[in-house]
Formats: C-alpha cells, sequence, structure tokens
C-alpha cells in the first residue's frame, strides 16, 4: 500500500508538472496519514543526514563549474580537440565529443559541460553545414560525460549513501565513459554519411607549432582535472577539499587568464550558481527524509521480495532493475533518482552478487542517459537552448544516439563487470 | 528585475527587491567562503602542519543558510527542478492555465505542509532551551541552521503563493496573451 502509494503520488505529481521537491513533500504528507510517523521528526531527520562535509563537494563542483562556463575556460580545449581531428569529415563534431569527455574531467557538471561546449561548438558546425539537429543531439548526448567522467558530484553523492569508497565510484565509469565516447562518434559518423556539402577546416602547415600554442592556451584549463584529481588521488585533499580548491584556482584563471569573467560578473555567476545549488540542496534535503521513512516502512525489504517474485535469475534482475532505474531517471533529475534508488536498488543487486562499485557505474550510465531521455531530459531541453535548434529537429537524433550509444554502454557496464571494476582495483588495490 | 518585484505595486516591491537582494549577496558570499574555507584547510595543513579548529561546524551552520536561501531565490525565478511535461503538450490553451492552477495550489497547500512541520521543529526545539542541542567544540546551536530550512520553505512557499495570485489575476484569456505560443 505505502509503496504503491509513493509511487503513484510521485509519478502522478511529477506528470501534472510539479516541483520535484513538492512531490515528495506530498509523499511525507502521505507517510504521515498511512504509516502514523511523527511529523516533527521531518526537519530533524533530514538535518542529521544533511548535516556532512562530505556533501559540500556538490555546490562547490556546481560553483567551479559556474565560474568555468561563465570564464570562458571550455574555448581552448575545443581549440585543441579541432587541431588533431578538425579536418576529416565529421571531425569537427567528434572534437564537440572529445572535448566534453575534457571538460567533464574539468566540471563534473553536464549542465557546464552542454552550456560551454554547445555554446562553442553550434556556430563551428552551422557554420560548416553539420546538419543541425543532429548535431546539436550529439552534444546534448555527450554532455552527461560530465557524470561518467571523474570527478562527479553523482558518485561522492553515490558513495556517501551507499558508504563506498568516492575513489573506487570515480574511476568506475571511466571505462564506460571512453567507450560511449567511442560510440558516440562512431554513430555520428554513419549518420553523416548522406551529408554531401560538408566543409571540413584545413589542416594547418605547421602543426607542431600551432599544437605547442594550443596546448599553452588550453594548459591552465588542462591542469584543473590534475589538481583535483592528482590531490584526491594522491591522499592529499579529500574530494570536499578537492572541489574547493578548484573554485579558488578557477576564479584567476577565469578572470585574467581566460578573461571571461570579471569581478562583478563573479558575483552574479556565484549567486546564480547559488540558485541552482539550492534547487538542488532542496531535492537532497526532501529525498533524504522521504527514503529514510522508506527505511523506516521496511520498502527495500518489501521490494527487493516484489523482485524476486518476478525471477531469481540474476540477468533478469538486473534488467529489470535497469528498467526501474530508466523510469526513475525519465520522470526525475540525476541527484533525486540516485538518492531514491540508491538505498531500494543496491540490496537487491548485492543479493544477485553484483559489486557496489559496479553498481555505481550502472547507475552513472543510467542516471547519465535518464538525462537525455524524454519526457524529463533536462539535458534535452537545456540543449535546445544553449544550441538555438527546435527540440522536435533534436528527437529523432537524441534516439538515434540513446539507442545506438547509451543503451549499448549499458549493456556492456550491466553485464560485463570488469569494465568499471578493472580500474579501481588497478590503481586502489594497495 | 524579476517577475514578482516587476509586477508588484511599487510600495510592495520594495521591501521584496531588498530581500531578494540580501539573498543573492548572502548566497554569493556563503558559496565563496566554503571554497575559500577548504582551500584554507589545505594551506594550513600543508604549510603550517595546523588545522582549522572546528571550522566544520560554523561553516556547515552557514552553508545551510546558503542553500535554502538559494532555494528561495529559485522560488522566486520559478526555477525549481519539474517535468513539464503536460506544459509542453497542452501549449498554451485554457486548459493549460487550469492545469497551471492545479499546480500551484497543490504547490501552496504542500509547502504550507512543510512550513508547518519545519515550524513545529524548530518551535519544539526554541521551547527546550537552555537545554539546546549544540554542535560539540563551538556550542553553535541546532537551531541555527534549522531555522536556515524553516526560513527558505517559507520564502519557497510565499513566492509560490504570490505567483498563484498573479495567475488568477491573468485569468485563462491573459495567459494566453502573455505567453503567445513559441516553438520548442
Amino acid at each position: 500500500m505505502i509503496i504503491f502509494g509513493s509511487i503513484l503520488i510521485i509519478c502522478g505529481l511529477l506528470l501534472l508538472g510539479v516541483s520535484v521537491y513538492i512531490a515528495f513533500g506530498a509523499v511525507l504528507l502521505f507517510l504521515a496519514l498511512t504509516g502514523g510517523h511523527d511529523i516533527t521528526g521531518y526537519l530533524p531527520a533530514g538535518y542529521w543526514k544533511m548535516n556532512t562535509l562530505v556533501l559540500l563537494a556538490i555546490p562547490l563542483f556546481m560553483i567551479a563549474g559556474a565560474i568555468m562556463e561563465k570564464g570562458k575556460i571550455a574555448a581552448p580545449l575545443v581549440a585543441l580537440a579541432e587541431l588533431f581531428i578538425g579536418h576529416i569529415k565529421g571531425g569537427l563534431s567528434a572534437a564537440a565529443v572529445v572535448a566534453s569527455g575534457i571538460f567533464g574531467s574539468i566540471s563534473g557538471s553536464a549542465n557546464a559541460t552542454l552550456t560551454c561546449i554547445g555554446g562553442i561548438m553550434m556556430p563551428h558546425l552551422r557554420k560548416a553545414n553539420y546538419p543541425e539537429g543532429l548535431s546539436a543531439a550529439l552534444i546534448v548526448s555527450a554532455s552527461p560525460l560530465g557524470l561518467l567522467i571523474p570527478p562527479s558530484s553523482s558518485h561522492i553523492l553515490y558513495a556517501w549513501v551507499a558508504q563506498q569508497s568516492v575513489l573506487k565510484a570515480f574511476l568506475s565509469t571511466v571505462i564506460p565513459g571512453i567507450i560511449l565516447i567511442l560510440l558516440l562518434i562512431i554513430t555520428n559518423q554513419i549518420a553523416l554519411r548522406k551529408y554531401k556539402d560538408i566543409k571540413v577546416t584545413d589542416r594547418p602547415r605547421d602543426f607542431v607549432p600551432e599544437f605547442k600554442l594550443q596546448t599553452r592556451q588550453a594548459l591552465p584549463a588542462l591542469f584543473m582535472p590534475l589538481i583535483i584529481l592528482g590531490g584526491i588521488y594522491g591522499g592529499i585533499m579529500t574530494p570536499t577539499e578537492a572541489a574547493g580548491v578548484a573554485v579558488v584556482y578557477s576564479i584567476p584563471i577565469a578572470i585574467y587568464v581566460y578573461r571571461g569573467l570579471t569581478w562583478r560578473s563573479l558575483i552574479s555567476t556565484l549567486s546564480d550558481a547559488g540558485i541552482t545549488i539550492g534547487v538542488v540542496m532542496t531535492m537532497i534535503f526532501m529525498v533524504l527524509i522521504v527514503s529514510r521513512f522508506l527505511i523506516f516502512e521496511d520498502i527495500p525489504t518489501i521490494a527487493r521480495e516484489l523482485v524476486f517474485s518476478v525471477s531469481e535469475n540474476p540477468v533478469v534482475i538486473l534488467l529489470m532493475v535497469n528498467l526501474v532505474m530508466i523510469l526513475i531517471g525519465m520522470l526525475m533529475d540525476d541527484i533525486s533518482g540516485l538518492l531514491l534508488s540508491t538505498p531500494l536498488l543496491l540490496p537487491i543487486v548485492q543479493s544477485v552478487g553484483v559489486d557496489p562499485i559496479h553498481f555505481a557505474a550502472i547507475l552513472g550510465v543510467n542516471l547519465g542517459m535518464a538525462n537525455v531521455t524524454p519526457p524529463t531530459a533536462p539535458l534535452l531541453y537545456l540543449g535546445a537552448q544553449v544550441t538555438n535548434t527546435p527540440v522536435s529537429k533534436m528527437l529523432g537524433p537524441t534516439f538515434l544516439f540513446i539507442f545506438c550509444a547509451w543503451l549499448p554502454t549499458l549493456a556492456v557496464t550491466t553485464f560485463v563487470p570488469a569494465l568499471s571494476l578493472w580500474l579501481p582495483e588497478l590503481l586502489l588495490s594497495r | 528585475m524579476t517577475e514578482i518585484v516587476d509586477r508588484l505595486p511599487p510600495a510592495a516591491a520594495r521591501p521584496f527587491r531588498a530581500v531578494v537582494n540580501f539573498m543573492r549577496l548572502f548566497v554569493a558570499a556563503g558559496g565563496l567562503l566554503m571554497a575559500v574555507t577548504f582551500c584554507a584547510v589545505v594551506i594550513i595543513r600543508y604549510g603550517f602542519s595546523g588545522n582549522l579548529f572546528a571550522y566544520e561546524e560554523w561553516l556547515l551552520a552557514i552553508s545551510f543558510w546558503t542553500f535554502f536561501l538559494g532555494a528561495a531565490l529559485a522560488a522566486e525565478k520559478k526555477s525549481h527542478v519539474n517535468a513539464d511535461i503536460l506544459g509542453v503538450v497542452l501549449g498554451r490553451t485554457k486548459l493549460a492555465w487550469w492545469r497551471g492552477l492545479l499546480v500551484y495550489i497543490i504547490e501552496l497547500v504542500i509547502g504550507l505542509y512543510i512550513v508547518y512541520w519545519c515550524y513545529l521543529a524548530v518551535e519544539s526545539e526554541i521551547i527546550a532551551y537552555p537545554l539546546w542541542e549544540t554542535t560539540t567544540a563551538l556550542k553553535i546551536p541546532a537551531v541555527f541552521p534549522r531555522a536556515a530550512i524553516l526560513v527558505g520553505f517559507f520564502f519557497m512557499t510565499l513566492f509560490n503563493a504570490i505567483y498563484l495570485v498573479f495567475h488568477l489575476i491573468d485569468g485563462p484569456k491573459g495567459f494566453e496573451a502573455a505567453h503567445p505560443e513559441t516553438e520548442q
């Protein structure tokens, strides 16, 4: 009764267009009415769950992403990627995918990746006669690489909820991320075959001096992942400290090196980032209370029994778990989806022998895909604004990338555990 | 500036403008403070072999204010995440206006419910004085960050209520005129 009632309320209200935090508030009202919970316990429950330094990494990475987005830090990265593959047909769009991967390793945010790379690449692609809908859909489909290539805010959250190593969770999606990059590029190349009038840029006559110049310009930006990941993996900083250092490093880089920001515009950038942070942290607060009270009601055990009543075959169970995550992702944002599905689904997959770090990768790919899958698809709608392309033109190509790149990546990530576990075991087994 | 401040009469808009400006400034300063503090922690640890005593206690308390004032600003800018599927499907029709009305009413009712349980929790803490729950080292009362949650949800609900009033004033005809059909 409680599980179905909660699902019905969330789905109904979200489909109606009610804000996510209000939908969870309605579930709390339902739980108070049916479960007889003391409502004065809601606020302290959420407060104690949120009162941890680990969670501060999320707003800090968001601030770093916002500064990089406004600070034009992506431009030299794009130029560097273009230098290598811009002269072949489809190279420019492949450069957008590669640049999304590189920028993802700096910002850890899909939104920042989409805004930066989309804003820079789309005019180039239009000028070179690349099809508008396909190119915009490619940029949108590549932007969740910011969630897969470390550092990733959602992995910090997963590691915290599931009590796992953040470093291992970070590394779990590196190989799936690379597979996704390759599949996106291959799918796009095949789709581009019918377009004959695509212009290609000339390869620079003096490649080495040009390479040196572009690398020098991109170096301050490329130094960022070195600080973040080097600091974390070297055991020098915690992820939260690394995120703080990344923000402080990005400010002078954005203002004095790339000149995308001024001290005045920095304040408005910080307050805009604060609004996004407020949205995310409110959802986290509400979901944490809901998940706590769902656990009180023993919902994870009920969900597990429900799944096992259908089948005990690990393959079928993993398929069902993926289906549930895709549905959750289609209805709500990645953070709420992660916080809701981790306590419910992790015990189920663990009971069929799935490693929690492997599940981090499955969850990461699922949530990345959910971000671009209609109807919710926040990145698709943001992408339409950033690239100035109608959603109607992007829908078909987006589904093409979902079916030919995202779903195969999800399948191999789910059924080949070595892809997610090999790197963490190799680097962190000491 | 924003829809609320632009549409309210000047006398009513003034306090709103002041509150919104304060929130924006606080949220910007709070974010910067978080980053600078963590950077300082690393510098002090490796540069001076020391530590920033109990920084997490005051930083987390300020963070709660930053988060929930940011959330209030998001309500004022209508930036909270939703899956506006029906809104896209219905376009700017009379039916869409009724859907909007239903959403605003649900958001107001549930918002008031959230404010209510936040108020009960904060009130019960204040009453418990002098036996307040505090942090370990700096003895910061837990009611300080928890009040941020109450204040945040109060403003979110207030802004939602104002948008409901605007929606009713616009009516279906004003709604269609104010939101001309645009291709998504």
